[in-house]
């Protein structure tokens, strides 16, 4: 009894060691980014904000080639300004390439969502995606950095 | 089971335990790769010249201690500080408070040159911009908070060797105890394990690339900041982006108004605003302007906006002025843009002038730059200038003395700026004749070049400045290369500021003239909270003839 107690816990202690040595050296890539919980399967969601908005940004398919995207705008206190909606301009740009893709201009849809079909990312690199919201009298102008792997 | 054998095996299990919390446990130690020294950053903001220096950030949420020294002639008031985090993050809460004011402080500035401080709280690692307002122009200048990481070799080392050790006690523990020998293997077998899995971390955390640095080399993001191992992208080895093109607001001006200059920053390829500029040289931007009578400034516009920058600016007299900026942006390389247009200031009797006409230039250059090195007086101190080698194409050793004590303060963390434009007409009008020349040049010194290296015997003809002596060194300082104690960082340290006024009095600039022909010069260093700025028209002759 006691010998089998010893050696458990013996192989138990090398086993955990080694899985955690293994754990430091390799947990350090885990690799792509958590997608929000709505989202299609692939996709990344990123977090950016301004003086008025949380800007959440939702890449379909961050991969080499057209991708939907979608932008929802929460406002900061929870709710929105009278006026009108604001208009959401979508645009990317790989600097280290210089390339830069056309405007899209986002559909409105619910709850503070804007949508756009398709946005072209020609290249694998670490791209750029522009987001501007126009509206209540300013001009934001948020940059989403985006990894598009090979 | 006796009590004793209990207890002893109560014991081994306790030490097992402990020893793998302990591996659980996060290593406190910090990679050096991680420390970021502080961060120098000159501003222009209205009539002040300030220099804004963020202190290292050493944990979070903790205080950023932002320091303004000011200088002579710096106007008492007060600025507002504020600082908002700016990044994205795939983790909703992580960026919750992006783009909102996260922490305010004020700091007055008494009208003495010196330091004025402010702390203010930043609450996590990630990109953000300290803003700066003095009531009527607000400076927004982007930083990094950076996170104290620990690469994956050196986890590997901390974890190898920890459960080494703890394991050289369980294989003595089992050796001890068991009543065959073969058990021990078990122990042991992982206690090298762990040995080899230490080893190979501590030879490979010198040879395995660093990530690209968040902010420098790539666009930073909150979890790239937090933990840029992992979100390190594709390895690649070339970051640089596409040169920039530069805009003025206006090319013309009426002399002797202050008129706030706009400069737009777009990128050459894709023509979008260029968004990425990154402190190189103790600022944003640098900005150069050469007047029609010689005059230099040397400014750094804020930033206002999405590749905005800019500056206020008072033109004199009526003329051409010549404009050029230099930045860096992310990525690597630093960039001279030269403004094709340039700047007309029109002057107060509304007739305007151009520089090149004859009457202009001979009133703007009316004989008070001597042609050649020597001593000049600017704000009460003397300059002393030799210059060797003036021949083009060859390296040519311009050693400035500066006052006669080693009181030089680095200004843009240098002891000195040379601005070289040329080859030009030594008549002619300088603004219209820096905007033609084919040279506009900026170096460095960072002190006196060793003696053993230069020879200042003047034997090319130019001589010493009438009363200079052999340098030597200032004391205290490292006697091979004096005058440079301090002024660069040594693993991520921070380096000197300008309250520290111990270097100097010489300094020397290396620079080859690659043409023959006149040359205006400018040579700059801070003494007594005041940048002095030095004129001197050089001739430099064609390449010598080797004789057979």
């Amino acid at each position: 009894m006691s010998r089998r107690f010893l050696v458990a816990a013996v192989v138990l202690a090398a086993t955990l060691l080694t899985a955690l040595s293994v754990h430091a050296l390799w947990a350090p890539w885990p690799g792509a980014a958590r997608p929000a919980s709505d989202a299609p399967r692939g996709a990344i969601t990123l977090t950016g904000g301004t003086a008025r908005d949380m800007v959440i940004l939702t890449v379909s398919a961050p991969v080499t080639g057209s991708t939907a995207l979608d932008v929802r705008l929460v406002p900061r206190g929870g709710t929105a300004t009278g006026g009108p909606a604001p208009v959401v301009m979508v645009s990317a740009a790989l600097p280290t390439a210089g390339h830069a893709v056309p405007d899209c201009t986002a559909v409105r849809a619910p709850d503070g969502h804007y949508h756009v079909a398709a946005l072209p990312l020609m290249m694998p690199g670490r791209w750029q995606v522009l987001v501007t919201v126009d509206g209540d009298g300013h001009r934001d102008r948020l940059v989403f950095p985006l990894n598009v792997p090979r | 089971m006796n009590a004793p054998s209990a207890a002893r095996r109560l014991g081994a299990v306790l030490a097992i335990l402990l020893s793998t919390l302990g591996l659980l446990m996060p290593p406190v130690a910090e990679a050096d790769s991680a420390a970021v020294g502080d961060l120098h950053v000159a501003q222009t903001l209205g009539g002040r010249e300030l220099t804004v220096i963020l202190r290292r950030v050493t944990g979070v949420p903790g205080p950023l201690h932002v320091d303004v020294i000011t200088h002579k002639g710096t106007a008492a008031g007060r600025l507002d500080l504020a600082v908002v985090p700016t990044g994205v993050s795939t983790s909703a809460s992580a960026a919750s408070v992006s783009g909102t004011t996260v922490d305010t402080a004020a700091v007055a500035l008494s009208g003495r040159p010196g330091t004025c401080s402010a702390v203010l709280d930043v609450t996590r690692a990630g990109p953000w911009e300290l803003s700066l307002s003095d009531g009527n122009r607000t400076a927004t200048i982007p930083f990094i908070v950076p996170k104290q990481l620990t690469s994956p070799p050196e986890t590997a080392v901390y974890l190898g060797f920890s459960g080494a050790g703890v394991l050289l006690l369980v294989t003595l523990l089992v050796a001890v105890r068991a009543r065959r020998g073969w058990w021990t293997l078990v122990p042991g077998g992982a206690l090298v394990a762990c040995l080899a899995v230490a080893v190979t971390g501590a030879l490979l955390s010198s040879r395995l690339p660093p990530p690209p640095s968040q902010g420098g080399q790539v666009d930073a993001t909150i979890d790239g900041v937090d933990d840029p191992y992992a979100y390190s992208g594709q390895r690649i080895g070339d970051y640089s982006r596409p040169p920039g093109t530069l805009l003025l607001s206006s090319s013309t001006t009426r002399a002797g108004e202050v008129a706030d200059v706009r400069l737009a920053l777009s990128d050459a390829s894709t023509g979008l605003p260029l968004d990425d500029v990154v402190v190189h040289d103790g600022a944003l931007l640098h900005l150069l302007v050469v007047g029609p009578s010689g005059q230099l400034w040397h400014l750094h516009p804020i930033r206002t906006g999405a590749g905005v920058f800019e500056v206020p600016l008072s033109l004199p007299e009526g003329g051409h002025y010549a404009v050029s900026a230099e930045f860096a942006r992310r990525g690597g390389g630093v960039q001279q843009l030269r403004s094709a247009t340039g700047i007309d200031a029109v002057p107060a009797t509304g007739r305007t002038t151009t520089g090149s006409r004859p009457e202009v230039a001979a009133r703007t250059t009316a004989g008070d730059l001597q042609v050649g090195a020597g001593a000049r007086t600017v704000a009460d101190v003397q300059v002393r200038l030799s210059a060797s080698s003036l021949v083009a194409g060859q390296a040519a050793v311009l050693s400035a003395r500066v006052g006669d004590t080693a009181t030089l303060q680095p200004w843009l963390g240098m002891l000195g700026h040379l601005i070289v434009v040329g080859p030009l007409a030594p008549e002619a009008a300088v603004g219209t004749a820096t905007q033609n020349a084919q040279v506009w040049a900026h170096s460095h010194s960072m002190g006196a070049m060793p003696d053993r290296t230069h020879d200042t015997s003047g034997t090319d003809g130019t001589a010493h400045a009438p009363g200079m002596g052999p340098h030597s060194p200032s004391p205290g300082l490292d006697p091979d290369m004096p005058g440079m104690g301090g002024l660069t960082s040594v693993n991520g340290d921070s380096t000197a500021d300008e309250t520290v006024a111990a270097y100097g009095p010489d300094i020397c600039f290396v620079h080859t003239f690659p043409a023959p022909g006149y040359y205006r010069i400018w040579i700059q260093a801070e003494r007594g909270y005041t940048v002095l700025t030095v004129p001197y028209l050089l001739h430099v002759t064609g390449t010598v003839e080797k004789r057979p």
